[in-house]
This record gives structure tokens, C-alpha cells and sequence, in this order.
């Protein structure tokens, strides 16, 4: 999936096309909804911003330049911007307090055993990553949702190559342990 | 042994494999440590959300209608100020004049391309555009004049840059980070791109390149870099660039301060282009403040509605009213609205010198007053124990209503 995501290089982009921004959202739309699925903590919302940013690509598209940046970046750049925007309505509720995230509501205990497991660890995932920082949310969700390589992730907060790389490290441990301490983890 | 940031290496190198879809096997010389923290990240794949087929085809179906209708977006953010504008825009020709004053004011004031002050109109806009995005190009000899539009400006297109159609040679900064460290050196590149259909000369080549720091006064100059001596040719369609590094010192030789730059070409306030940061090496402060604290001067009562504090600059919110102040006042057609009274403010970060905030960035009325909001390109250090908010005078009214945020 990850080669696929990249053999359209923006090079190949024709701003404008319709055609061509159709093929770009079946090739991008998992990765922007992964990355708010790991930046929010419901899946309702994860999907009000995905369409947001596809939306807003849409109407931009004319203005994107293949030269300037990636498809990928640009596209980032405008969801990065979504969430900010989101946060700002919301009232700077950027996380779920844990409580009510380990709460588990709408979880039903008459899905099926293995749906019922997958979807407790994800909550038990959302609750670990309601634990880090802005900083280090971010970073995790760039490269678990979005699938880009350190370098992006660099490019697109600011940080330097290595850094990205450390606090990645540290954040997968960071989760981990957390992850662990669950009766199930 | 193996040292740990050789268990980093192999931990990032491995997980770049397994987002790719590889198959891993870990190496026996992996720590337990480094193991399952891989390990993990297995399972932080495996429980990837998908978005659900019913999702994917709902927002297919809904942007295959907007390609089909061609229909293009609008701020919905500013609705209430559109509103408000347009419906004194249709209704007498002196309204209109007035609205489209302000509004010309306002596009003035970012077209001066000081602040970048009206960037963040379009909500996903901060730095010329979105971040990532370079900031529209600039034209030799024929740039834009947004302050004496040809046609009246409908309120609703509030812009600092309507897109400047090429009449001659582009500049265009292609390379260039959004944001440095201290003491990195700035690399940047630009652009010159013959857009017409004749041979064109471009005298003293490379352009004079200035970095300045753009103020609500006047920008300033922190480092120039005089225009060569050469001489180009620029057959149509043909482009050459050139690259600029800038050590971060000023023409003094002083290291330059955290803070947002820009690139000035020539000598002209228009052809200001570009945007990038130098951080704090403290790192940068972000944060939200509702403080909803108010105050009353005069009769005047001025309410600080919010704070951001954000790595890319700082936000004001304010709500205030003139004595007498009506949103639901009844219209009078024959005479124009009254302009609002723009406050002259200022911030200080602990006991530094006071920034002026010049123009708000957005006039918005509400029921209990017009709320202003300032936008500045600076980010703050995390260093900062506390911001300070002044309101000196209002119209005609005089302060100081003064405001503290501690930052925590």
C-alpha cells in the first residue's frame, strides 16, 4: 500500500483534473483518516475532518504546485490545519479526558469475541495515546496514519531527521508500556 | 553490546520496513527492549482504523457532485462578518462605499505583505498559504495593486494577494524550510521564470535579496544581500535559479532573534515573498487561554475572549463595544454605517519591550460589541512566564485596559 501511496509522485499531477483528484483521494483517504482516527479520539470525527480536508483540497487543487511540495505534504499540511482549526472549535479539548476514554461507552458485549477484542485494544490504544504530548501525538500518528518516512515527518513539523526518530522510539515504548499495564495488554 | 542509539537505528529502520508491508524477521542482537517495542508496533498496525466502505463511497459520491458542479469554497469561518457586510453592500450605494473602505483598508494593510496578517482568512492558512506551501510568486516590474482595485472588491473577498496574473518575469522562492533553529543556516532558493512570449533582460543579476522582520510599524531590515552585477537573458519559458544561505546574523554581524522573516526583493514593500521562522532555543510555547476576563474603562468594556498561543504565532480575541453600541439598531438608509473604532494594542512577553499590534486582522460584530482579533507571526519561547495584553486607547476613548496571561 505504502509503495502504491508513492508511485503517483506529484509530478504526474495535473492540477485541475478531476479525473486525476478522484485517483489522488482513493490513494490518500486512508492515510488522512488514519491519522485523525490516531488524533481524535472517535471515529465519527475522524471522518467529519477527513472530509474537511478533502473538501478543501478539492477547492485548491488549482493552486497546488507539484515543485513546491509533495502531494502528500500538501495534503498534510492542509489536514494539520483542519485539526487546528478543530481544536480552536472545540474549545481546546484536545484529548478526552482518560477516564472517559478508558470508559469504553458504546462498546457492546454481544459483538462477536475477536471484533469485541480488536475493538477493546483500540480503546485501550486511544487511551495510551491520550497520554503524550501534542508533539509526540502528532509524530506517531504521521507515521502510523500518514506512513511517512522521518524525513517528511521532519519536514513537516519543523523537527530535525534524528529527532523525529528518537522521540518515535521513545513514544512506541512509550505506548507500549502503557499498553501493558491493561489486564489485557 | 549493543549501544542504544544503534537499537533506535534498528528499531526505525524496521519499522519503515513493516509500514512498508515487508515481512520482518528481528535480528537475535535486538534487545528485549528494542524487540517489543517493534513488536508493538506490529500490533499498532494491525489495529490501524480503516475508513468504512459506506465512508469512502459517501465522500466520493459528495466530491464527484462538487467536481460536477464546479462549485468552489468559501471561508465559512467569516460568514457572520460576510453577512453583515453584504447586506450594507445591497442596500445603498454609500454603504457600499463605505463596506468596501474597510475592506479595501483592511486588504491595504495586508498587501503591503508586512504580516501576513490576512494569511490565516482562509482557515488553513498561515504562511502564504497552507504550511508546506510556498507563498505565491511575485512578478518583476508588474506586480499587483490591490489597493486601487479596478473594480469594487466584494466584501466577501477579502485576500492581502488576489493571484497576480504572470506579466513578465516570475520570482518564486522553490526551496526554503518553514522553520530553522538557532544558528542553522537559512538555505534558500529562488526562481526566475521568463512567463512571456519575448526575450527578456533581467539587469543586475541576482536580485537584492533583504531579510526582514516583518512589524506592525515598519519592517525591519536585518540582512542585505546587494543585487549582482551580472547581466541574464531569459528566453521564454526559460528559468534559472539561484541559491541564497543566510547564516542567521544580521548585517552587523549580531546573531538575529527568534522570530518570523521574510525575503524582500529590491526595495519595493510589494515584493516581499516567502516566510519562514527561527525558533527559540528554548523550544516554542503553545497553548490556549479563554480568559474571558473583562475590563471597564470609561465606560468602555473591553473583554478578552481568548489566547493562542500557537508555534507559528499568537492570537488575540477581543470583544468591545462603543458606549451606545445596537447590533439589532434599526438601518438608516441615508446615512453610511459608522466605521468601528479600531483599538491600538500592544503585547509584552514578561519584561520585554511592547509590541504594537497594529490593525486587527478581522472587525466581526456581535450582539455585545465588535470582536477584533490580531494575528501575529511570532512564535513565543517557552521560556515565557507571562503575556501581557494592552489596549491604550479605543476610538476616542482612552485606556489602558490591560490584560496578563500567565503562560503555564
Amino acid at each position: 500500500m505504502r509503495e502504491t501511496a508513492r508511485s503517483l509522485r506529484p509530478g504526474e499531477v495535473k492540477a485541475g483534473g478531476a479525473l486525476e483528484f478522484v485517483a489522488l483521494y482513493e490513494q490518500y483517504l486512508p492515510r488522512i483518516f488514519r491519522y485523525f482516527s490516531y488524533r481524535v479520539n472517535d471515529s465519527g470525527q475522524a471522518e467529519d475532518l477527513t472530509s474537511v480536508v478533502f473538501e478543501k483540497a478539492l477547492t485548491r487543487f488549482g493552486s497546488f504546485r507539484a515543485e513546491r511540495s509533495s502531494f502528500a505534504t500538501w495534503l498534510f499540511a492542509i489536514a494539520r490545519n483542519t485539526l487546528t482549526d478543530h481544536y480552536r472549535a472545540i474549545g481546546k479539548k484536545r484529548w478526552l479526558p482518560l477516564e472517559k476514554v478508558t470508559g469504553m461507552a458504546g462498546m457492546k458485549r454481544n459483538q462477536p469475541e475477536e471484533k469485541f477484542a480488536g475493538k477493546q485494544c483500540r480503546q485501550q490504544l486511544k487511551a495510551c495515546l491520550a497520554t503524550l504530548s501534542s508533539q509526540e501525538r502528532d509524530i506517531v500518528s504521521l507515521k502510523f496514519g500518514g506512513e511517512f518516512t522521518n524525513r517528511e515527518i521532519a519536514g513537516l513539523t519543523g523537527l530535525s531527521e534524528s529527532n523525529v526518530g528518537t522521540i518515535l522510539y521513545r513514544v512506541v515504548r512509550k505506548l507500549r508500556d502503557c499498553f501493558g499495564e491493561w489486564p489485557n495488554g | 553490546m549493543v549501544s542504544q542509539s544503534n537499537m533506535e537505528k534498528h528499531f526505525l529502520d524496521n519499522l519503515d520496513r513493516l509500514l512498508a508491508g515487508e515481512d520482518v524477521k528481528l535480528s537475535p542482537a535486538l534487545t528485549d527492549d528494542c524487540r517489543t517495542a517493534l513488536d508493538f508496533a506490529r500490533t499498532m498496525l494491525r489495529l490501524r482504523p480503516e475508513p468504512t466502505p459506506d465512508f469512502r463511497e459517501r465522500l466520493r459520491a459528495k466530491l464527484l457532485c462538487r467536481l460536477n458542479e464546479g462549485e468552489t469554497a468559501s471561508p465559512s469561518a467569516r460568514r457572520s462578518f460576510r453577512e453583515w457586510w453584504l447586506s450594507l453592500w445591497r442596500e445603498n450605494p454609500a454603504w457600499r462605499t463605505a463596506a468596501v473602505m474597510l475592506v479595501v483598508a483592511l486588504v491595504a494593510v495586508g498587501a503591503m505583505g508586512r504580516l501576513g496578517v490576512f494569511d490565516w482568512l482562509e482557515p488553513s492558512s498561515r504562511l502564504g498559504g497552507e504550511p508546506g506551501e510556498k507563498p505565491a510568486p511575485v512578478t518583476l516590474e508588474t506586480p499587483p495593486s490591490p489597493t486601487s482595485p479596478a473594480t469594487p472588491v466584494p466584501p466577501q473577498e477579502v485576500h492581502p494577494t488576489p493571484p497576480a496574473r504572470p506579466t513578465r518575469v516570475i520570482v518564486t522562492e522553490l526551496t526554503g524550510q518553514d522553520s530553522y533553529l538557532p544558528g542553522e543556516v537559512v538555505t534558500v532558493e529562488f526562481s526566475l521564470y521568463n512567463a512571456t512570449d519575448e526575450p527578456q533582460t533581467v539587469d543586475s543579476f541576482p536580485l537584492e535579496v533583504t531579510i526582514i522582520r516583518p512589524d506592525r510599524g515598519e519592517d525591519e531590515t536585518v540582512r542585505n544581500f546587494p543585487a549582482g552585477e551580472a547581466t541574464k537573458q531569459l528566453v521564454p519559458e526559460e528559468e534559472v535559479s539561484y541559491g541564497l544561505t543566510w547564516d542567521q546574523r544580521d548585517d552587523a554581524g549580531n546573531a538575529a532573534p527568534y522570530g518570523y522573516y521574510r525575503f524582500r526583493l529590491g526595495t519595493s514593500p510589494q515584493q516581499i515573498i516567502g516566510g519562514f521562522y527561527i525558533l527559540p532555543p528554548e523550544g516554542v510555547f503553545e497553548g490556549t487561554f479563554q480568559p474571558m476576563a473583562s475590563q471597564v474603562v470609561g465606560g468602555v468594556t473591553a473583554t478578552l475572549e481568548q489566547v493562542d498561543v500557537a508555534p507559528d504565532g499568537l492570537e488575540f480575541h477581543i470583544v468591545m463595544a462603543p458606549p451606545g453600541y445596537d447590533a439589532d439598531a434599526p438601518i438608516n438608509p441615508d446615512s453610511p454605517p459608522e466605521m468601528p473604532p479600531l483599538p491600538e494594542a500592544g503585547y509584552r512577553l514578561d519584561d520585554g519591550a511592547v509590541q504594537a499590534l497594529g490593525q486587527p486582522s478581522i472587525i466581526a460584530p456581535r450582539p455585545e460589541g465588535f470582536q477584533y482579533i490580531w494575528r501575529v507571526p511570532d512564535p513565543v519561547s517557552a521560556s515565557v512566564r507571562e503575556l501581557s495584553l494592552t489596549i491604550s486607547d479605543y476610538g476616542d476613548w482612552e485606556g489602558p485596559w490591560e490584560f496578563q496571561i500567565p503562560l503555564e
